[in-house]
């Protein structure tokens, strides 16, 4: 599968990037951290606000449901603490979103992994890496890693797993999401599965995220 | 002299703690091996259910005017859900290929393998359900976040699972007309077989489902999913009819510039009296169960084995801190409990249906989350619920 990243391509906000995954396409903008409203605002940590904008029409539950998702990646990792009574406003406009909308699996481990190179853009604090990766499994009970949309349709249960990665590891699990019809065993083999997929798929942000570092300053020797 | 100041230990009442401490009431609940609900950590809260008798179906229901098809009234600790299924008919769209006689040939040179393509998708036979999810809270408004996280994540786990055909939600349209002897009756397909009506038109009964919670204690998804399958087991759709006489049709009249309207329009009335079951895919309707996974403070479980008795604490993995609680209930709980397991898992309980996992789960916990959704699944679905 082919992964196309690249960051800081939005000039008005503080963080974006943009990453093509397969089919899957997605612009990520970070602003923060800026003035919360009243009403958002946390006392001891930031708050954060997440907009997903599907490819097509307007948003509904089902993008609601992939904020909320997205919420319980990010809020373990973001160093909330640094900023207090602040809010972190992360815009995802879905491009291309590579699969029928009665699926999230691609989107969703595409939104993640875009969302990390935005808040490195941002230089929001992190407390871990994190990668995430999409999985599904065939009618002869074969692991795909990251389906093509015909794939995915002739499916019978879709997965997206996420892991925490620290130096170039994946440790500890973020998140991970299952729909279908599988069996306790594959469930394991997925998540064994994900933890090498998603430390490759982290090689290459690193590569994305030296790039930038190397556009982003003057360097002297 | 200057008075030394003096800090006093201030004691708060249990509830007053939980609500300004909910992680060190928590944890000071779990290191005398109790959770702040008085279940043990591995209890299940029981549920009752029964059919709400808002169905007009329902024997216990005097009111036949209802246009409720299936409803169920689950109650668990103080939580009370209360599902109700309503209908409606929509046509349904048929393909080029029905009502063209070329399409098969047009098909074959410019779509070979679209045949093969259409028959491998998973959920092409699946129906779904459309819930609405109202948590009461005293208060009108747009609905919140977990309302419509709830609905989505019911809907997306219900066409997944593949609990309903599409083919059980086909209506067998009826035609309500004269006969010989100018009675007026309803004939219906499967009691007249050689009666046809329009092959080339067709309609599905579409499913609503809404859900009213009070009194929300811990995360409602295994309570939703309970009271829908309950409701959804006795759902009746009920038998519908085109009335010949306030059935519309247009007859196209063709003129010189190919100008014409086609309009055909039915009036479908669904019967009072006759209706069916509606047909579930029983093999993959399985119970949901959530989990927290919390480790254990040790400083305060130290501070207790000084000043208070010692209780016995059914922790049987010495290395392992963590602990595995079943059904999340209260606030404390629903704080701390930062690592969360939601299972959903077939009748038999040999295949998942969904599994979300949030945070860092090890696998032990797991595995043993696992094996408990099973057990209670299988409870549950002996319990007849």
């Amino acid at each position: 599968m082919s992964i196309q990243a690249d960051t800081s391509i939005l000039n008005r906000v503080d963080g974006s990037a943009t990453l093509k995954s397969g089919e899957t396409e997605i612009i990520v903008s970070v602003s923060g951290p800026i003035e919360a409203k009243p009403r958002q605002e946390l006392p001891t940590t930031s708050a954060l606000d997440i907009i997903i904008r599907p490819d097509i029409g307007i948003s509904t539950t089902r993008e609601k449901l992939l904020e909320d998702k997205l919420r319980q990646v990010l809020t373990p990792v973001i160093i909330g603490i640094l900023y207090p009574r602040q809010l972190i406003q992360i815009t995802i406009q879905v491009l291309q979103s590579g699969e029928d909308k009665e699926y999230t699996s691609k989107e969703l481990s595409t939104i993640i992994n875009a969302t990390y190179l935005a808040l490195i853009d941002s230089n929001i604090g992190l407390k871990v890496s994190f990668a995430a990766e999409s999985f599904a499994i065939s009618t002869d009970d074969e692991i795909i890693t990251a389906p093509s949309r015909s794939q995915l349709k002739s499916s019978k249960s879709s997965h997206i797993v996420s892991y925490e990665i620290s130096n170039g590891k994946a440790t500890k699990l973020l998140f991970s999401d299952s729909i279908g019809t599988f069996s306790e065993n594959q469930i394991y083999q997925i998540l064994d599965l994900a933890a090498t997929k998603v430390e490759e798929t982290h090689q290459i942000f690193r590569k994305t995220i030296q790039d930038k570092i190397e556009k982003d300053f003057i360097w002297q020797l | 002299m200057s008075e030394q100041p003096e800090l006093k230990l201030v004691d708060f009442p249990p509830a007053v703690l939980a609500r300004i401490s909910p992680e060190l009431s928590l944890q000071r609940h779990l290191a005398i091996g109790l959770r702040p609900n008085l279940r043990t950590f591995e209890e299940f809260k029981t549920v009752q259910i029964n059919d709400g008798g808002l169905s007009r179906y329902s024997s216990t229901n005097s009111n036949n005017e209802s246009d409720v098809l299936g409803s169920s009234i689950l109650r668990s600790g103080n939580t009370t859900v209360i599902c109700t299924i309503r209908g409606g008919i929509i046509e349904e769209d048929i393909l080029g290929e029905n009502n063209n006689e070329d399409a098969d040939a047009v098909n074959a040179i410019f779509a070979k393998d679209k045949e093969s393509i259409i028959n491998q998708e998973n959920l092409i036979d699946s129906a779904p359900i459309y819930p609405i999810v109202e948590i009461e809270r005293g208060r009108n408004g747009p609905p919140t976040d977990e309302e419509m996280n709830l609905s989505q994540k019911l809907y997306e786990t219900f066409l997944h699972s593949k609990i309903l055909s599409k083919s059980s939600l086909k209506v067998k349209v009826g035609l309500k007309s004269k006969n010989d002897k100018n009675e007026i009756e309803i004939l219906y397909n499967d009691e007249n077989s050689e009666f046809q009506l329009g092959p080339k038109r067709s309609w599905n009964y579409i499913l609503y489902c809404k859900f009213k919670i009070f009194s929300r204690s811990g995360p409602l998804f295994d309570l939703i999913w309970i009271s829908l399958i309950s409701a959804l087991k006795q759902t009746k759709l009920p038998y519908a009819y085109i009335d010949e006489n306030a059935a519309d049709i247009k007859i196209p009249i063709k003129m010189t510039g190919n100008f014409g309207t086609i309009r055909e329009q039915y009036a479908i009335t669904c019967d009072d009296e006759k209706f069916n079951n509606l047909i579930l895919n029983n093999e993959e309707i399985g119970y949901s169960s959530n989990f927290g996974v919390i480790s254990l403070d040790k400083n305060v479980s130290n501070n207790n084995e000084e000043d208070e008795k010692k209780m016995e604490i059914d922790i049987n993995d010495e290395n392992n801190d963590s602990i595995l609680l079943v059904d999340l209930e209260g606030e404390e709980e629903e704080i701390s409990c930062k690592n969360l397991i939601n299972v959903v898992v077939d009748s038999k309980g040999e295949n998942l249906k969904s599994l979300t996992l949030t945070g860092n789960i090890d696998k032990s916990s797991l595995q043993k989350a696992i094996d408990l959704s099973k057990k209670r699944s299988k409870f549950l679905i002996n319990q007849e619920i």
